[in-house]
């Protein structure tokens, strides 16, 4: 091993790299103050590990990226913690992006002579939040896709170019393929490559220049209180980054034991959604608020410019001799004015909101819709795309069915027309009453030619008996002993003289009541509607569909049973 | 601390730190994942529409396929040569075990058209530079009709 290290040393050097980095002269001693750097390399390495574990999996187009996104979540192992992590460490980059900014203003690091490494740092926090932004578009679901939405229509307010920028970020003037693509090649191509020059030339800088000492020693007395970056300061940014991570992963297993549903329903162009952006745009969101109509540029491009060109111009007005807060209390205080009305305006969106019972109303239905969503995409998505997840429900596929063969002579849902039974409640208990006090209604066969039978009339408790027995025969929940009473009843009355009972002898069309409306007699019925009814019978079969589509009109019908 | 302890803390702590990130990631790029084509038998018809001694090529349309995050209704899983003789069906997946072209029907054998392998009726094979005799693919009779499980 040593061997080798000397072999690859004499050819690369490697040693001596090292050995500058650990024993950089960090001016004025080691600090906890100088660990935000530290943590947010050590972020961004994390961000691009689980970046690049997710690309694996995750497909970047409008059919599959919502598809491909639950598939990581539910079905990849560890996918939900990758994903968990990369969107935690995303939140844990902003907020240890801003306590960096916030130690490196009251030091007074902005002063000559690392006036551009300032600048390179708001750079950098302009990729951050770019990251953000095209980051949670990129699950194409409706949380991304209207949040989004948003942001985009804000660059139409640029004055001038704005129409022309939007459509440049979108790739035309609507949603679509091109803005998913667009998005993710800026999210993982063109931002990672502009971050890593950045961050190249941000820690080269700071190499060159050496971290800001305090302000308390001038610059004799910090070099001679300088000490090696190993040892204390490198421990210290190791734990900071540990405790970092530690975070994170409690974080992400908190998230995923709540069983919170970690991907909101599919993006629908169609369906209304109340759009809120992460965290740390709420600010932004919560500005627009008070900048309505033709001020809308103000909110939207005036003041975030003002505050950026505050930002950048910092280095340029405070010359001051001193570098202590105390002394720079303008300066200081504007950044602190900043981040200070930033966070207001963010806990004022969160207070609208936590107030708004239409939002949390809003919301509720949202969740609804994603967990509908989740839990049916464990069959597998259409390769329609995310909302064609719905068509894996029976019911809607059912409804389908039923729309194009059925609703030509029955009614569903105030759909369809009256040529015989109307369906809705069919065979519920309510039904069945309705249906033994007058089965030649037009709502039941009076449209037919099944006419034969005679309205049974029997008591309120008797009744409830037999048509417990008859509801029986369908399946799902019943009072066994009612049902039991009903049966004998049914033979009492002679109902036995015309129908069969036992589920298996083909009537003389006259419906055999065993099993008469369970999943499989339904299904049987509609290939075979004659063996039921007999030559009375004048619905068609529909031998021809396939299973898929009668399994789902038996679904339909089963759930009107419990209606 | 003395010099030799913050040593150890620091190797310690970056040691878990590779740890806790590596071991996930290994874990996740290893996952088996849930790739699973539907193997379910497809109907390829009535036994007695295959007339008896004579191949027919029939299409292997698979009613649902899974692919990951995809679900497929009706996809188009390949093709295979049903011969019937009797009561019994065979059926030969029309890939040739050569180079995997398609393979054609000739007179009385089977023949790829790419570099001449020929195959006999009972799918052995005769001459060419095919390695073996054509795939047999499970044939099942249910009810009176052929069902055949898509091989690849």
């Amino acid at each position: 091993m040593r061997k080798l290290g000397d072999w690859l040393d004499e050819r690369l050097g490697h040693r001596a790299l090292v050995r500058s980095w650990l024993d950089h002269p960090v001016p004025g001693g080691a600090r906890w103050a100088y660990v935000f750097g530290s943590v947010l390399v050590f972020l961004l390495g994390l961000q691009a590990l689980t970046g690049i574990l997710m690309a694996t999996v995750y497909a970047p187009s409008t059919q599959a990226a919502w598809a491909s996104v639950v598939y990581l979540e539910r079905s990849v192992s560890l996918g939900w913690l990758m994903r968990r992590l990369h969107a935690g460490g995303a939140s844990a980059m902003v907020i240890v992006c801003v306590l960096h900014l916030l130690q490196t203003t009251l030091w007074g690091a902005y002063r000559r002579p690392r006036e551009v490494n300032w600048w390179v740092g708001l750079l950098l926090m302009a990729c951050l939040l770019g990251f953000a932004l095209t980051g949670y578009l990129l699950p194409w679901d409706q949380k991304g896709f209207w949040a989004t939405q948003v942001a985009t229509n804000l660059a139409a307010v640029v004055p001038l170019v704005g129409e022309r920028l939007r459509e440049l970020l979108l790739g035309g003037p609507e949603y679509g393929a091109l803005t998913l693509t667009r998005f993710y090649a800026a999210h993982t191509l063109l931002l990672p490559a502009l971050t890593v020059i950045l961050v190249v030339i941000h820690v080269a800088l700071m190499r060159k220049h050496g971290v800001t000492p305090s302000w308390r020693l001038d610059e004799e007395a910090a070099k001679k209180a300088a000490e090696p970056f190993r040892d204390r300061q490198l421990i210290w940014d190791l734990l900071a980054m540990t405790a970092t991570l530690a975070a994170l992963f409690g974080w992400a297993f908190l998230q995923h034991r709540s069983g919170v549903v970690p991907v909101d329903a599919p993006a629908d162009p169609a369906a209304s959604y109340e759009a809120r952006p992460e965290w740390y745009f709420l600010p932004l969101f919560q500005l627009l608020k008070y900048f309505p109509g033709r001020w809308e540029p103000v909110g939207a491009i005036g003041v975030p410019l003002v505050a950026a060109v505050l930002l950048m111009g910092l280095p340029l007005f405070d010359k001051g001799p001193s570098r202590s807060p105390a002394r720079r209390k303008r300066f200081v205080g504007v950044v602190l004015v900043l981040l200070g009305g930033a966070a207001a305006l963010g806990v004022l969106a969160v207070r609208a909101d936590a107030r708004d019972p239409a939002y949390a109303k809003a919301r509720k239905r949202a969740d609804a819709e994603a967990a509908r969503a989740f839990a049916l995409a464990a069959d597998g998505v259409p390769v329609a795309g995310g909302t064609a997840v719905y068509d894996n429900d029976p019911l809607v596929r059912g409804r389908r069915v039923f729309g194009e063969r059925c609703a030509g002579c029955h009614v569903l849902d105030g759909q369809g027309e009256r040529k015989g039974p109307d369906l809705d409640g069919w065979s519920s208990r309510t039904w069945i009453s309705a249906f033994l006090h007058e089965p030649t209604a037009d709502r039941f066969y009076g449209t037919t030619k099944i006419r034969g039978m005679k309205p049974i009339h029997a008591d309120a408790p008797d009744e409830a008996a037999m048509v417990e027995w008859i509801f029986s025969q369908g399946g799902g929940t019943f009072n066994v002993e009612l049902a039991q009473k009903g049966r004998a009843l049914i033979e009492s009355m002679s109902c036995n003289d015309c129908h069969e009972l036992d589920g298996v002898t083909v009537g003389d069309g006259v419906p055999n009541l065993g099993n008469r409306a369970s999943l499989g007699w339904t299904v049987d019925f509609l290939r075979e509607p004659d063996k039921v009814f007999g030559r009375k019978n004048d619905m068609p079969s529909f031998a021809k569909l396939d299973a898929a589509e009668l399994d789902a009109l038996a679904a339909l019908m089963a759930a009107e049973r419990t209606k | 601390m003395n010099r030799r302890a913050f040593l150890w803390l620091g190797r310690a702590l970056g040691a878990t730190m590779a740890a806790a990130v590596t071991v996930p990631a290994v874990l996740f790029v290893g996952a088996r994942r849930m790739v699973s084509r539907d193997e379910a038998a497809i109907d390829v018809g009535a036994a007695e529409k295959f007339p008896d001694g004579q191949p027919i090529r029939v299409s292997l349309i698979s009613p649902l396929q899974k692919d990951a995050y995809v679900v497929r209704r009706n996809v188009a899983a390949g093709a295979a040569w049903v011969l019937r003789r009797g009561a019994e069906v065979q059926a030969f997946s029309t890939v040739c075990p050569h180079a995997g072209c398609a393979v054609d029907l000739d007179g009385a054998a089977f023949r790829c058209p790419c570099h001449e392998s020929r195959f006999g009726l009972d799918g052995a094979r005769k001459s060419g530079p095919s390695p073996r005799g054509l795939d047999a693919l499970p044939v099942t009779l249910v009810a009176g009709r052929v069902k055949i499980r898509p091989r690849r």
